[in-house]
């Protein structure tokens, strides 16, 4: 070997990784968490039956295909995990996966189920609760129980573990502490994507005497991953440590090479987390969309994975601001065509983020199943159209406009794609007041339906990114539009109709995936039609994020939204 | 001397037939049903021929149509060549079946949730193909089941656009020997092609295919037929009896060819019972082939027309029906999955739950170990099957025994003695 020749020795040991930027966790409880930059975090302490492997070409389908991770082996028919009629999961665990509690305990099916119920708990559960509620037998029944049985979101952690500890899904069963059978209401063929979400994480019985997500809750978080948490202080910094329990042996797709991972979340913007970057003084960013120097632009990947909808205008249609306006689907229609996108693409295009953006005019944007091109609020070249949103306003009943709160983050682009919008709907005669939000609060606010029953916002310009790839047709529509009411929903704006609901659940049981792609437009039509949201904008899945000069083996993840997976990096010191 | 063995294995006492098989008397083979076992003289006959075979420069194409061989075996089914082909096991058949008959997207089959996974595959395959839609029903289990029942369920999902009927001659899973001439008068009613499993159809049941009105049939070679592994039969009707089955003969496209025509099309099949157009030979030739196997295959059927077609039927459906009354007498009648009461569904395979808690019926652990400890600590050789149950809501799992005419009653009773042990140990 000539000694010009780069250095092909395996991974680096040691060092701390440390990410900087205006980010934040929405929740440490896998249970509720439903934030790329959180999934990042909790992909290093809590594993899953299932889960993504790090793989460097985002055009290989393994990137997003899901591999065991607790689970053995994927249940197939020949190895017996999966029944002729696709309705029954038998997943056997792997021995030798520990928690982190003294003395260490290995992790049991038992600790899934608590995990499962969890999802279902009143005080914070699962954003896509439904994913698992319409897939499972008597998820649905269990999770209306529980709410029936404990309906305050104050409840205690002794009501929770009694109601928890006192029901079971019947749908969900432990055969012994290393084998769990699933049994499903209709065939799914995401089943295992949906045992990927971080939700479907193990819990410990350890989390029974603590508030889901409550600050007890973040302080003895267990790991039963590479890392655990030692330090955490909500929207400002945490650490992780090595897991010492955690066992190479026992984890196909994680790896332990930094001792340390630390992030420190400051109110900055792109260009200072982008300095602090190439002065060494950080490695990765968080939040911020720093983009790396490329020689080829990175377009689209070309390999149809989905894209984001980054931002769309969610309406809160149980505000009972200006006499309830936003729960007419007419006035929610009128404000659709207000809407500048292009304005709105200026703003992202001056961050150079280096990704493929375009307006958008469908709840599902392109590469996902179920898209299909059309707009209903057309204006020209995208623009928005203030008049024909005065005239609709006035043929709704409103001539004289509405007085209308944006809640919005205030890092990065946020501020200014409020105030963007804010110009729009002025324009139309509309009076609009800000409630601006730090990036630790946002989605959680957001996620509490209490706010939006209270009219403490009116509209808001969050992201969605698709949870899986491929066969994906429900992960947009379902989080989004499916009602859920529940503390923790991504149905921010807590739209609730019911025809939707009932198509949501037919394009589920429909197993050939043409019918099924095209119900799943039809469906995108009515929420259109409903102006549920105004998509503003789709993003290709690529942003090329800047390293650390000391960082390699940097892998994005599409399903953390091109995040890097924490677990594969390690940091190469200067010779 | 030919003649002489003949008349004796025709008479031969089971204990004697029994030493045809190359059994391991420290194991018990319950399990034919999966796979028979070979006799002695059949692997003779593979060995010898594979030998005359081997290094010979002759051309093996003419011989692997295999005239003479297919003429033998079809004559013990009631058929004739033109209507039979020895392929390689019964998912072969069935996959051959399914994507030579001539779907189109309004087509609609119809199925039951009880077939074998070849079968099932091989649909939706179909379906994704062609955009046939799949109906699958789920056919009763238990004691008390009849035929009438079983067509009736048929009957019921039938619509106008129903082609084909696809089901077992004897299910796997529950042992149910099918009402298949019943099955096949509703579906000649309807216009509708039948496209039967036979898998565990030859060497159990003597049969006559042509009598019984099916369409299209297949069979495992190495199954209750005992040849080797890695034999089948396909049978395509491919004459008109109207007797039988009056409707045309359904288009059919023999798939893995090497007789199809390479410019224009194949003769035009008979609308009479006189040969036009030879489909065994159209679906026969298909490439070199091993002679040795069809060979054997051949010499199997053969030795059970030396002991007895009908004499065969009998003596498994009886060991079948002792099997089913030990079992009724050590674990209760409800125990059952098999057809119990109606003894036109009998066949010589036996599905039961072994343990006394409902909910061990959906827990495949136990079955899996129950199973397993009776092949590992006790040499007896069953298997577990898993199918649905109308209306329940789970995935039964239950043990199935199956027997077949190198079994005898003492292995049946010792069985059920230990499985009752091991049952009460794991309950
Ligand atoms: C009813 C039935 N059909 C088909 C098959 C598959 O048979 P083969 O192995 O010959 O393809 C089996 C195997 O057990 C069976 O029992």
């Amino acid at each position: 070997m000539s000694s010009s020749e780069p250095r092909q020795d395996g991974p680096s040991r040691g060092g701390t990784l440390r990410l900087y930027g205006p980010g934040s966790m929405d929740h440490v409880d896998p249970a509720s968490a439903y934030y790329a930059l959180g999934h990042q975090i909790i992909r290093l302490f809590a594993r899953q039956l299932f889960t993504y492997p790090a793989v460097k070409d985002l055009k290989d389908w393994r990137a997003i295909t899901p591999v065991p991770d607790v689970a053995v082996e994927v249940p197939t028919t020949y190895n017996t995990g999966l029944t002729v009629n696709h309705l029954t999961y038998t997943i056997r665990l792997r021995p030798g996966v520990l928690w982190d509690t003294t003395p260490p305990r290995e992790v049991t099916a038992h600790d899934f189920i608590r995990g499962f119920k969890r999802m279902c708990n009143p005080v914070c559960g699962a954003g896509a609760i439904r994913y698992f509620t319409s897939t499972i037998r008597g998820m649905a029944e269990f999770a209306a129980a529980y709410a029936e049985a404990v309906p305050h979101p104050d409840a205690t952690p002794a009501e929770l573990a009694a109601f928890q500890n006192a029901h079971e899904i019947e749908g969900i069963r432990a055969l012994d502490d290393r084998t769990l059978v699933f049994e499903l209401v209709k065939p799914a063929s995401d089943f295992l994507n949906i045992l990927s979400m971080p939700f479907a994480s193990a819990a410990p019985v350890e989390y029974d005497s603590l508030v889901p997500d409550g600050p007890d809750f973040r302080r003895q978080v267990r790991s039963n991953g590479p890392y655990r948490l030692v330090d955490y202080d909500h929207g400002k910094f945490l650490r992780m440590e090595r897991n010492p329990f955690w066992d190479k042996a026992t984890d196909g797709v994680r790896n332990q090479h930094v001792d340390a991972v630390e992030v420190t979340m400051e109110h900055a913007d792109p260009v200072a987390v982008g300095r602090k970057i190439i002065a060494d003084e950080a490695d990765l960013s968080w939040a911020s969309p720093v983009t790396e120097p490329y020689d080829a632009n990175p377009t689209d990947p070309g390999n149809d994975l989905g894209y984001a909808l980054n931002p769309y205008v969610v309406f809160n249609t149980a505000s009972p601001n200006n006499g309830g306006a936003l729960a007419r689907p007419e006035v929610r229609r009128a404000l659709a065509h207000a809407m500048d996108k292009m304005a709105i693409l200026d703003i992202y295009d001056k961050l150079a983020a280096g990704t493929v953006m375009r307006p958008a005019r469908s709840a599902i944007p392109p590469g996902n199943d179920g898209y299909v091109p059309f707009d209903l609020y057309p204006t020209p070249g995208d623009r928005g159209d203030p008049d024909e949103c005065r005239r609709l306003l006035a043929e709704a009943g409103y001539p004289d406009g509405l007085t209308l709160t944006i809640l919005h983050r205030d890092v990065d682009a946020n501020p200014d794609v409020a105030k963007s919008l804010a110009r729009d709907l002025e324009r139309a005669g509309i009076t609009v007041d800000f409630l601006p939000l730090g990036h630790s609060h946002y989605y959680a606010y957001l996620q509490d339906p209490a706010h939006a029953e209270a009219g403490s916002w009116d509209l808001s310009a969050p992201s969605w990114t698709p949870d899986w790839f491929g066969d994906n047709g429900r992960s947009f529509l379902q989080p989004m539009f499916q009602t859920n009411r529940n503390r923790g929903t991504s149905n921010y704006g807590c739209y609730s109709n019911p025809e939707v609901d009932r198509l949501i659940e037919e394009a589920l049981a429909t197993t050939d995936h043409e019918r099924a792609y095209r119900a799943w437009h039809e469906i995108d039509v009515q929420v259109m039609r409903d102006a549920a949201i105004v998509p503003i904008l789709e993003h290709a899945p690529t942003i090329p994020h800047l390293k650390g000069k000391r960082v390699r083996n940097a892998i994005p993840m599409p399903t953390i939204d091109r995040w890097f997976d924490l677990s594969n990096l390690w940091l190469e010191e200067a010779p | 001397m030919a003649s002489s063995t003949e008349s004796s294995l025709a008479t031969a006492s089971w204990e004697q037939i029994r030493e045809l098989f190359p059994l391991d008397p420290a194991t018990t083979h319950l399990n034919t049903g999966t796979v028979g076992a070979t006799p002695h003289e059949v692997i003779d006959t593979y060995e010898r021929v594979t030998r005359e075979w081997t290094g010979s420069l002759a051309n093996i194409y003419p011989p692997t149509l295999y005239p003479e061989y297919r003429a033998r075996i079809a004559a013990d089914f009631g058929v004739d060549q033109d209507e039979l082909a020895i392929c390689h096991n019964s998912t072969e058949a069935i996959a051959r079946i399914v994507a030579g008959l001539d779907f189109g997207p309004d087509d609609e089959v119809l199925t039951t949730s009880h077939e074998c996974f070849s079968l099932l595959s091989n649909l939706n395959l179909a379906h994704n193909r062609f955009g046939v839609r799949i109906t699958i029903i789920t056919l009763p289990s238990g004691p008390d089941i009849t035929a009438e029942e079983i067509v009736a369920l048929f009957e019921a999902a039938i619509t106008p656009r129903t082609k084909v009927m696809a089901f077992a001659a004897i299910t796997l899973y529950t042992g149910t020997r099918m009402p298949v001439r019943a099955l096949c008068d509703l579906a000649q009613r309807h216009g509708i092609t039948t496209v039967v499993d036979g898998a565990l159809l030859p060497g159990m049941l003597e049969a006559d295919l042509r009598a019984l009105g099916v369409d299209f049939m297949t069979g495992s070679g190495s199954k209750f037929q005992c040849g080797p592994l890695g034999t089948g039969l396909l049978y395509a009707r491919n004459k008109v009896f109207p007797e039988h089955n009056p409707l045309p003969l359904p288009t059919f496209w023999p798939v893995i060819s090497t007789w199809y025509p390479l410019l224009g099309e194949m003769p035009k099949r008979t609308r009479t019972s006189v040969e036009t157009c030879n489909m065994g030979d159209y679906l026969q030739s298909a490439g070199s082939a091993n002679i040795g196997r069809a060979a054997a295959l051949a010499d199997a059927c053969d030795l059970w027309n030396r002991i007895g077609r009908r004499r065969i039927e009998e003596r498994v459906l009886e060991l079948g029906w002792y099997t089913k009354q030990r079992v009724v007498e050590h674990f209760g009648e409800s125990a059952l999955y098999s057809p119990l009461s109606d003894a036109n569904l009998h066949a010589p395979l036996v599905a039961f739950k072994p343990f006394r808690a409902p909910e061990d019926a959906w827990n495949i652990n136990k079955i899996m170990a129950f199973v397993d400890r009776l092949e590992s600590a006790h040499g007896i050789w069953i298997r577990w099957v898993e199918f649905e149950v109308p209306g329940s809501p789970h995935i039964h799992y239950a043990a199935r025994i199956c027997t077949h005419l190198f079994n005898h009653h003492d292995e049946v009773d010792r069985t059920l003695k230990i499985m009752v042990q091991l049952a009460d140990e794991m309950s």
